[in-house]
């Protein structure tokens, strides 16, 4: 009895060691990596850094225009996948979920939030570089970013429709509501929080692609701020994939501490996330 | 035209339902009801879970058909016209029939006052320069004005089960209805709530028709002036209320409310 009970707690403990080194494991290898960068390029990050421009010599070598093409080009992003998802995610969760059509519609949104980022990088060079004569412009860059988010943010806002009881669309019909102004007034602000927070970090996820990029074609070195939409650019990923692929060592440092920036900047929009989530559910009492 | 079972004379009715089948998917739940809902008097539906009872009160707004695969079959008429034609938009419909429903349902992200504005809010037909008339009318009517009269900013949310409820009948009586359909209203609220929703219903019965469903036999007998016993998806029998509680004519109901079954 007694070295029964021995064993059955030995298998708990061990089973408890296994769970959590699954948790353990991950992290140390991630902050290994994150320190090995950090130490790499931390010391490489100054105003200069921060505000110069790309240069041909390392140490003279700013991310300015790749810092300010990341945000402005995740900000056209957000812009566009955030009413187009919306409104599919509104059309597929209120007035089409039961049909046939809406039940094929939602395999494949499943289906394309596992396509390959460069599979989207071809479909924007093909689109909107090409057919929709953009060019390499931040504004196909930032619609290409769209696409590739936009199945992340449709099934998050998917979720946040459904957390709305079905007691609340009854209230509004009981009092002579219909159906879009029920959405509009009592789904929609109730279903907010979460579905800023899926945008945004779908949006902080897009930051950080670098294929889609590559494909259609945006420019590695950049002396300029892009000061339109249409303007060419380039974005961090792209500056940093510049640096990592030259032979000098004092580029690599760079190349580490622009990591380091993009790395701040995607936790910078995942905070901004959550703060906003926390800010608007307290609305929602 | 009264029907067969009708026996006591009842005032003009402001529905009066013929024929009422409804149906959830190939599931008939109601069986050929014919049933008035005389005009300013408070008629209480009675009956066992899953009698249709709800599912009737919800034909009268057309809030049934609603439900995915949810039908409905037969004819009912307010003051006389019916409201399943094709011509009837079921919007307009639910605006003149206001519903209150068996767990308070304010709307979270509103304050008190905002709740109460909410029907008129929805619906784009708010004049905002009478919304504290509005206000102050509808939280008067429904005996909820001197409790929260010094709070109406504050979330609807935070009033307690029974405060809930009649916040959702003041958001109801705001739209001006003529009618209110009272699902189980007291359903989820303690004897004390259920007390003061009762007298509610009391005052509001001079101006507006009332038809109430509860399972609650004493509830019926107290605040209706008329009963319908509904079984099984028919309608057993309706009458005067004090009638049907002491000498009903068909042995069912009385079954049902000397508490033999049920």
């Amino acid at each position: 009895m007694l070295t029964s009970t021995r064993r059955r707690l030995l298998r708990e403990r061990l089973f408890v060691g296994l769970c959590a080194s699954a948790v353990v494991i991950p992290l140390l290898v991630l902050a290994l990596l994150v320190g090995h960068v950090a130490l790499a390029g931390l010391g490489r990050i100054d105003w200069a850094f921060l505000s110069g421009y790309p240069s041909r010599r390392a140490a003279t070598a700013g991310i300015l225009p790749a810092m300010v093409g990341s945000l402005y080009m995740i900000a056209i992003t957000a812009a566009l996948a955030l009413p187009v998802g919306v409104g599919a995610a509104i059309f597929l969760e209120e007035y089409g979920a039961r049909s046939r059509l809406a039940a094929i519609i939602e395999v494949n949104i499943a289906n394309l939030a596992g396509v390959p980022s460069i599979i989207y990088g071809m479909l924007g060079l093909g689109v909107f570089v090409r057919l929709m004569g953009f060019g390499r412009t931040l504004i196909a860059g930032a619609a290409t970013m769209a696409l590739l988010v936009l199945p992340v943010v449709i099934v998050s806002s998917r979720e946040a429709l459904r957390t709305v009881p079905y007691a609340m669309r009854e209230a509004c019909f009981g009092l002579g509501a219909t159906k879009w102004q029920a959405i509009r007034q009592v789904v929609l602000p109730m279903a907010a929080p979460g579905i800023l927070t899926g945008t945004i970090l779908a949006v902080a996820r897009a930051i950080g692609e670098t294929a889609p990029l590559v494909v259609i074609g945006a420019l590695a070195y950049v002396t300029f701020l892009p000061t339109s939409p249409t303007s060419q650019f380039t974005a961090l990923p792209m500056q940093i994939l510049n640096w990592v692929s030259r032979p000098q060592e004092a580029f690599v440092v760079n190349a580490a501490a622009g990591i380091v920036v993009l790395l701040i900047t995607m936790l910078v929009l995942n905070l901004a996330a959550i703060l906003l989530r926390n800010r608007l559910q307290k609305r929602v009492y | 035209m009264p029907t067969t079972r009708e026996r006591e004379p009842a005032r003009p009715a402001k529905f009066s339902a013929r024929g009422v089948m409804a149906f959830f998917g190939d599931k008939r739940v109601l069986h050929g009801i014919d049933l008035d809902i005389p005009a300013g008097e408070v008629t209480a539906i009675i009956g066992p879970s899953g009698c249709g009872k709800s599912t009737f009160i919800r034909c009268l707004n057309r809030m049934h058909e609603l439900i995915p695969g949810a039908r409905f079959e037969g004819t009912i008429e307010l003051d006389g016209s019916s409201i399943y034609g094709r011509e009837i938009d079921p919007v307009l419909l639910r605006r003149r029939a206001g519903m209150v429903f068996q767990k308070p349902n304010p709307f979270p992200t509103m304050s008190i006052r905002d709740n109460v504005l909410a029907g008129l809010r929805l619906t784009g037909s708010l004049d905002k320069t009478r919304a504290e008339e509005v206000v102050e009318f509808a939280l008067k009517s429904s005996a909820l004005w001197d409790e929260v009269k010094d709070r109406l900013k504050q979330p609807g949310i935070g009033l307690s089960g029974g405060q809930q409820q009649r916040l959702c009948i003041a958001r109801a009586l705001a739209v001006e209805p003529e009618v209110l359909l009272m699902d189980e209203p007291c359903s989820s609220l303690d004897p004390v709530a259920t007390a003061r929703i009762e007298d509610l219903i009391h005052e509001l019965k001079s101006r507006y028709t009332i038809a109430i469903v509860t399972h609650n036999m004493q509830q019926a007998a107290r605040v209706s002036g008329r009963t319908a016993f509904f079984l099984q998806g028919e309608l057993v029998e309706v009458g005067a209320t004090d009638r049907i509680f002491t000498a009903p004519t068909d042995s069912r109901t009385e079954d049902y409310i000397t508490g033999k079954f049920g």
